[in-house]
């Protein structure tokens, strides 16, 4: 399938010269903030609360002059609006095509505008650069899941047709209650590649041994998966791989408030993120202060190009960090490690724990690699992690509180209290829940 | 599109489906629709490893979309194919009463041909869809049942003047918005509701109709013939015979029955190249009308039941 005739890079613009990228994201960067000032309200108003104007803005250290925006201010924006569109539809004087929704963290998903520029020459290009590093080629056949409310979904779908791939798309949604479905698809027309939602890849083999087949019988064909959606944790990558028999296993990330994303290479040391299509900041979360290379903080995105609704310095509250040091693949493009959204994160005796650390620490039993979990907020300080499971058939529950009681003080420094359950939801993603929502059981209903 | 003998043949030709199928076919009668052997979806479900379309298609799909059936099957599609079907759809929006710079939500799976045919943004390999060709801007909501309140959110602020819902999606939509005490927002111009092989009561409709203060239209599909059709104001769903051949047969014998007489719709789609569709037997019901249509439509129109 990797014919030698495909470069290695789908455009030369992958291994550019730093100061090149450099030069590039100042010009866009200007641009953006000259259509900004001049045709979006919502950040007219930015700017002039701020103080500034976009000429002053001439590198990307003034750009920090202009505050962060956060879900919250969007939020308050489509509030008072009331309307789908708040101001910060940069479709450089085209039509919407396409709408979108995001998932809805703090319970409101934000709506996004796309222009048919942006499908065709906007990110769309990143993601057939992502998916062209990730090994899809012309004529692969790729089994892909294409909700139409997502944006990473409509982005996918015309770079795999630019790309030239085959599409085989079942029938459904990405719920686990779907993977059947999804396992039929890929026994009848053995795909060569699987672009899928993380919790639907544990849902497809739980699948295949509940109707009595191995993974790597159903999925013989296909040779790599590619999913979005959480962190992959080493466990999940390793039992991936193994299960199904691949040649590799990549992950893509990014947000869909903000617009942008970023996919792994072929060394897996982070996200590259496409410095011609978005700017990346990591800051401190509290002071909004840069963090260096190496060190995790929230990630701000400064989109780079029009045809869609933009985001200047939009704080994804997530956690994530700037991978240091140059990638072994040849790309030059910065490369962000994803972590978790800054929600997903409590203390407990004076550290702070992420529920992607739980999850990785987790993932090193065999028996719990990706099995849903949930990490319960108690509404005074704690000095233990109180972690609900899901229980694990001919696994006995006393084995696996010792290794986790045993991983939990050697790696997070605390000590568990466990709970299980019979059933938990499978895309379960290891949230933070307050304990009052536990016990309405609401968190069971999601 | 070609006429019924050039299809058989161009199928027989190249599909190890219809070579089977049209085996004994004598040559002499295969433009007569009623002595080519019809099919059922039994004859195309559960496929063999590696072989999805069952030997139905005729070269090489660029897409290939699972059906919405209890049983496992497929469809294929060329470029070719895609932009006759979203064809389709345009002319049944346009039927809606859908407008160039009309917002238009959709609640359904993005493998929904009601879904994918809209843009090209969600149909890999689709060049134009119903709002593309249209100059509709469309968002979408995933067709589950319990994803009915962040409809309520989509209503609120995205404002459509069209929806298109899933049949089974309609009694908790209808619920929410008897719960909330009415639209969010100004009301759509029209609800178009659809499933495949799917016919809401007219009671229904009418019961929905009320709730909603709106007109609520029904579009029928076979998504393994690849017809699609929106009602007629007259309650009637009129054939587009350029695009399908539909007859009435009996259920049991799969003889053609006359006008009037009730059975089950036999599609054939004559666009659809990469896996024709030649007879299906589709499980909707309904009677062919020879009488002229109250809308005024002077294409063929049947009355489903």
């Amino acid at each position: 399938m990797f014919a030698p005739k495909y470069p290695q890079y789908l455009h030369s613009i992958e291994t550019y010269p730093p100061q090149r990228l450099a030069q590039i994201q100042q010009r866009r960067l200007r641009a953006v903030l000259a259509y900004a000032s001049q045709s979006l309200p919502f950040y007219q108003e930015r700017f002039r609360r701020a103080g500034i104007t976009p000429q002053e803005i001439q590198t990307v250290d003034d750009l920090r002059r202009l505050p962060r925006i956060t879900k919250s201010d969007l939020v308050a924006a489509f509030r008072a609006r009331g309307y789908y569109q708040i101001g910060i539809e940069g479709l450089g004087g085209q039509q919407a095509a396409n709408v979108v929704m995001t998932s809805g963290t703090l319970n409101f998903p934000t709506f996004a505008s796309l222009a048919p520029y942006e499908l065709d020459r906007g990110s769309v290009r990143c993601v057939m650069r992502e998916l062209w590093m990730q090994g899809i080629r012309p004529g692969m056949k790729v089994l892909v899941l294409l909700p139409g409310w997502h944006y990473l979904s409509l982005l996918e779908s015309r770079a795999l047709t630019h790309l030239g791939a085959h599409c085989i798309i079942p029938f459904g949604t990405h719920l686990s209650s779907h993977a059947d479905r999804f396992i039929m698809a890929a026994a009848a027309a053995r795909p060569d590649y699987i672009l899928a939602f993380a919790p639907m890849m544990h849902a497809l083999i739980e699948g295949c041994y509940a109707i009595g087949r191995r993974p790597q019988e159903v999925f013989f064909s296909v040779r790599y998966v590619s999913v979005v959606g959480e962190p992959l944790t080493p466990g999940m990558r390793e039992r991936l791989k193994a299960e199904l028999e691949l040649n590799d296993v990549f992950e893509r990330g990014g947000s869909s408030d903000g617009l942008w994303g970023g996919g792994e290479c072929e060394y897996h040391r982070g996200h590259h993120v496409y410095a011609d299509y978005f700017l990346i900041e990591v800051v401190d979360p509290a002071s909004g202060n840069p963090v260096p290379p190496g060190e995790l903080g929230s990630i701000v995105v400064t989109t780079l190009s029009l045809g869609k609704s933009i985001y200047l310095r939009f704080d994804c509250e997530d956690w994530g960090m700037i991978v240091p040091g140059p990638c072994p693949c040849g790309r030059t493009h910065p490369v962000i490690e994803l972590h978790d959204r800054l929600a997903n994160t409590l203390t407990i005796a004076g550290r702070q724990i992420t529920s992607q650390q739980v999850r990785c620490m987790l993932d090193e039993i065999p028996a719990l690699v990706g099995r849903p979990f949930l990490i319960e907020r108690l509404p005074t300080s704690s000095t233990q992690l109180y972690l609900h499971l899901a229980r694990v058939p001919g696994q006995e529950e006393s084995d696996l509180a010792i290794q986790i009681e045993r991983k939990c003080r050697q790696q997070l420094g605390v000590s568990p209290v466990l709970t299980w359950h019979d059933r938990m939801p499978d895309g379960w993603k290891g949230r933070i829940v307050d304990t009052a929502r536990v016990r309405e059981g609401l968190w069971a209903r999601r | 599109m070609m006429d019924l003998a050039t299809l058989v043949r161009y199928s027989y030709r190249r599909s190890p489906f219809y070579r089977r199928q049209f085996a004994s076919l004598d040559r002499v009668v295969v433009s007569d629709a009623t002595h080519i052997p019809p099919f059922r979806l039994p004859d195309v479900a559960a496929p063999t490893a590696g072989d999805p379309l069952q030997g139905r298609q005729t070269h090489q799909p660029v897409v290939i979309y699972q059906l919405e059936y209890e049983v496992p099957v497929f469809q294929g599609f060329s470029h070719d194919d895609l932009k006759a079907y979203a064809g389709v759809l345009s002319d049944a929006w346009h039927q809606a009463g859908v407008r160039a710079g009309d917002r238009v939500a959709i609640y359904d799976y993005g493998s929904s041909p009601i879904t994918y045919l809209s843009s090209r943004a969600i149909c890999p390999h689709l060049q134009q869809g119903a709002a593309d060709r249209m100059g509709a801007v469309v968002i979408c909501n995933d067709g589950l049942p319990e994803l009915v309140e962040r409809w309520w959110h989509l209503l609120t602020y995205f404002q459509p003047q069209i929806l298109f819902i899933r049949c089974d999606s309609m009694g908790p939509f209808v619920g929410l918005l008897t719960r909330w005490g009415g639209w969010p927002a100004p009301p759509p111009r029209q609800v178009v509701v659809s499933g495949n092989e799917e016919w809401p009561a007219a009671r229904e409709i009418d019961g929905w109709e009320r709730a909603l203060g709106v007109a609520v239209r029904r579009l029928v599909r076979a998504d393994l013939a690849m017809w699609l059709a929106l009602e007629c104001p007259a309650g009637r769903v009129h054939v587009d015979s350029e695009r399908y051949l539909i007859e009435v047969v009996d259920a049991q014998s799969q003889m053609g029955l006359p006008a009037g007489e009730e059975g089950v719709l036999t599609i054939t789609c004559l666009f659809a190249r990469t896996a024709p569709s030649i007879r299906y037997i589709s499980t909707i019901s309904g009677r062919l009308c020879l009488e002229a249509c109250p809308c005024g439509e002077a294409d063929p129109s049947i009355t489903l039941e």
